[in-house]
């Protein structure tokens, strides 16, 4: 990895959601609060991987997913794209860049125009980011109909006539369609059913060594991760607490969070049952989060020094890196 | 497992069950010739892709089929008692009561606008509990399914609780009749991974405890073994295997499941590359005349586009319907039959 290009570099990405105030809270003082969805997030994204992004729901994961594309504005923090600051940018700045980086999202029947034909959606995606001309746009999107397994026909119908795995095949089509070199994927295969989840995993895989694609993959499927990514981000209420290779997370996990996501996993072998769940009680709330580090209310190993202070990420082996007061 | 004596006493036993739906002028084959049974104690699985029946199987055992649903034939015998055949008043002493349901989404299953107290005791009704039992009860089966600080949550809406809390809450409610089964449809599907976790233990330890019966509904793999004892795949409403949860897994017979055997991602195999199930389950309105999985198949034939293949039994207590099913002995499954160890 060491030799590897970054293609994002991320430093210090912030992103706040304010909870609305009621009146009586503006008139009595009370300070305002907010969810810190994403708080003080630092990765590098390498040229040609696929990084996934694990966590549980509402730990930010699709947060920081949105802002790193831009489609929500950081508080603060930079998002650096090709030797870019792309936080400063303003909107017509960022068009041009918009067609290196896209989405592909969970829900393949709300994140596609129900009043479009397939052909219209992919069509307006060329001519919009001037991919090629209108006399070529229906060669480009036979092309690309054919490389997300879809017949020619697709293109003249609309999204309901498709079914979910033929959806999200529309919708990778969509994002490819401008040669993006950075694709963020957010749960793309949660909504689909296990046969048809493999045929758009294996399609993500091939589309990624076909077009050099680097891709932030989010899931919180571990099976799922462990078979597409190269290497893997765990987050917990807007931090990451451990990222490595996706072999070291799996084979020898550092944080204790990571362990437990782990074991929580349900074991495909009926003999291997146990009777304790892998760890009780619920992920606290992002909204007042606690001093010291976020997981240490549900940590097994917890300390004295794990409620006061932040745990720093730190390089425990070579390209493993882990937040966890257990490795001073 | 405990309860060995009551192993093979049928406590539900369902006949060549069948559902129509109609709608415009359409017939759906929902479910086709559908036969199991369950054993006291025991948790018995459905698992299934989507629209493969499932749901609609364990809603007709209860009778909550919707209206443009007709069971054009088959038995449902609950402790020997034909449920299709009972009144609606006999209907109401079994349904919520002998046999009681948890859906996937508590906040859709549950009364937004009363509280959690009152739905537990609506479950009193027509049992001349005092109201200082009923109290007790209530409170008793919180602190079952762990809620902390039951006797303050009673009070509280559904809205107030979390995800996984809210689902513990519905089970509470609904074990709250005593029920001898329970058909849980897709308890874990919407929670988190650490959470179903929790709720799939808590399952597993109140089964124990109360004796009761489990119909599990569930797409996912891991949680039938986590929690079945024996298990039925689906497909376009046919039953395609069944056997108990250790055999079907390492031992696969039908095509279909092992299809969804190697389509699964799973940190525990060895072969890394995933083999999809070509093509899209059938429509229920137009059924191929022969096996509905033919068109995917890879170990298809003539025969397989022209003829249904019955259940049969491939080796004790594990059927297969494949008119092939011998071309799959000694296939790779999820996990290998020897050795419970990594």
């Amino acid at each position: 990895m060491s030799e590897a290009k970054k293609l994002v570099e991320i430093k210090h990405l912030k992103k706040n959601f304010p909870i609305p105030r009621k009146i009586t809270d503006v008139l009595t003082h009370k300070p305002a609060k907010s969810v810190k969805a994403v708080d003080d997030i630092s990765i590098d994204i390498y040229e040609d991987e696929i990084l996934a992004l694990v966590g549980e729901s509402g730990c930010g994961k699709s947060s920081f997913a949105r802002t790193i594309i831009r489609l929500y504005d950081p508080d603060s923090g930079e998002i650096i794209m090709n030797g870019k600051d792309i936080t400063k940018l303003s909107r017509s700045e960022l068009r041009p860049l918009k067609k290196d980086s896209q989405m592909v999202f969970q829900d393949p029947y709300s994140s596609l125009n129900p009043r479009m034909t397939v052909g219209d959606m992919l069509k307006e995606e060329f001519l919009y980011h001037h991919i090629c001309s209108k006399e070529e746009v229906n060669g480009k999107i036979a092309d690309i109909l054919e490389k997300v397994g879809l017949s020619q026909d697709a293109a003249d119908r609309f999204p309901s006539e498709f079914s979910g795995g033929q959806r999200q095949r529309i919708g990778i089509a969509r994002a490819l369609a401008v040669n993006p070199k950075f694709l963020v994927t957010d749960e793309p295969v949660s909504a689909l059913d296990i046969s048809i989840q493999a045929q758009i995993l294996n399609l993500l895989k091939e589309l990624q060594k076909e077009y050099s694609l680097t891709i932030l993959f989010i899931s919180h499927n571990l099976n799922v991760v462990y078979y597409i990514a190269d290497r893997v981000a765990v987050m917990y209420l807007g931090k990451i607490m451990e990222l490595g290779s996706t072999r070291d997370i799996y084979g020898n996990p550092l944080h204790p969070y990571t362990n437990i996501l782990i074991k929580s996993s349900p074991n495909l072998d009926p003999r291997k049952r146990d009777e304790a769940p892998a760890i009780q009680g619920n992920p606290p709330s992002p909204i007042d989060v606690p001093p010291g580090c976020r997981f240490a209310s549900r940590c097994p190993k917890a300390k004295d020094i794990c409620f006061k202070e932040m745990p720093e990420l730190k390089e425990i082996q070579p390209g493993h890196i882990c937040a966890c007061h257990l490795y001073d | 497992m405990e309860n060995e004596e009551n192993k093979n006493e049928k406590l539900l036993d369902v006949k060549d069950l069948s559902v129509r739906f109609y709608s415009n002028g359409r017939e759906m084959k929902a479910v086709n010739d559908v036969s199991f049974h369950i054993n006291k104690g025991e948790t018995f699985g459905f698992v299934g892709e989507s629209g493969c029946g499932k749901s609609t199987t364990s809603r007709a055992i209860i009778r909550l089929l919707a209206d443009n649903a007709v069971v054009p034939e088959g038995e449902i015998l609950y402790n020997g008692k034909d449920i299709l055949k009972m009144s609606q008043a006999e209907l109401r002493k079994v349904r919520g009561r002998e046999i009681g349901m948890i859906f996937q989404e508590p906040m859709t299953a549950l009364n937004p606008v009363i509280t959690i107290k009152k739905q537990m005791y609506e479950q009193f009704i027509g049992t001349n509990m005092a109201k200082e039992e009923k109290e007790k009860k209530a409170v008793e089966m919180l602190s079952l399914v762990g809620i902390p600080n039951p006797d303050k949550r009673l009070n509280e809406y559904i809205h107030q609780f979390s995800g996984g809390m809210r689902q513990r809450a519905m089970i509470a409610i609904t074990l709250a009749a005593n029920p001898k089964l329970l058909i849980a449809d897709e308890p874990t599907t919407a929670l988190d991974v650490t959470i179903q976790d929790q709720i799939i233990k808590l399952i597993n330890k109140i089964k124990g405890q109360l004796g009761m019966s489990v119909l599990l509904i569930t797409h996912d793999l891991g949680v039938v073994s986590q929690m079945c004892d024996r298990v039925a795949v689906m497909y376009a409403g046919y039953f395609v295997e069944t056997a108990d949860t250790l055999t079907l897994f390492s031992k696969p017979r039908h095509p279909y499941t092992k299809g969804l055997i190697d389509a699964l991602p799973s940190t525990e195999k060895k072969d890394s590359t995933l083999k999809p199930i070509q093509g899209t389950t059938p429509s229920l309105a137009e059924l191929p005349p022969g096996c509905p999985f033919a068109p995917r198949c890879p170990y298809c034939e003539a025969i397989c586009n022209e003829k249904m293949p019955v259940m049969k039994e491939v080796e004790p207590r594990h059927f297969s319907r494949c008119h092939f099913s011998e071309k799959l002995i000694g296939a790779t499954g999820l996990i290998s039959a020897e050795g419970g160890d990594k």
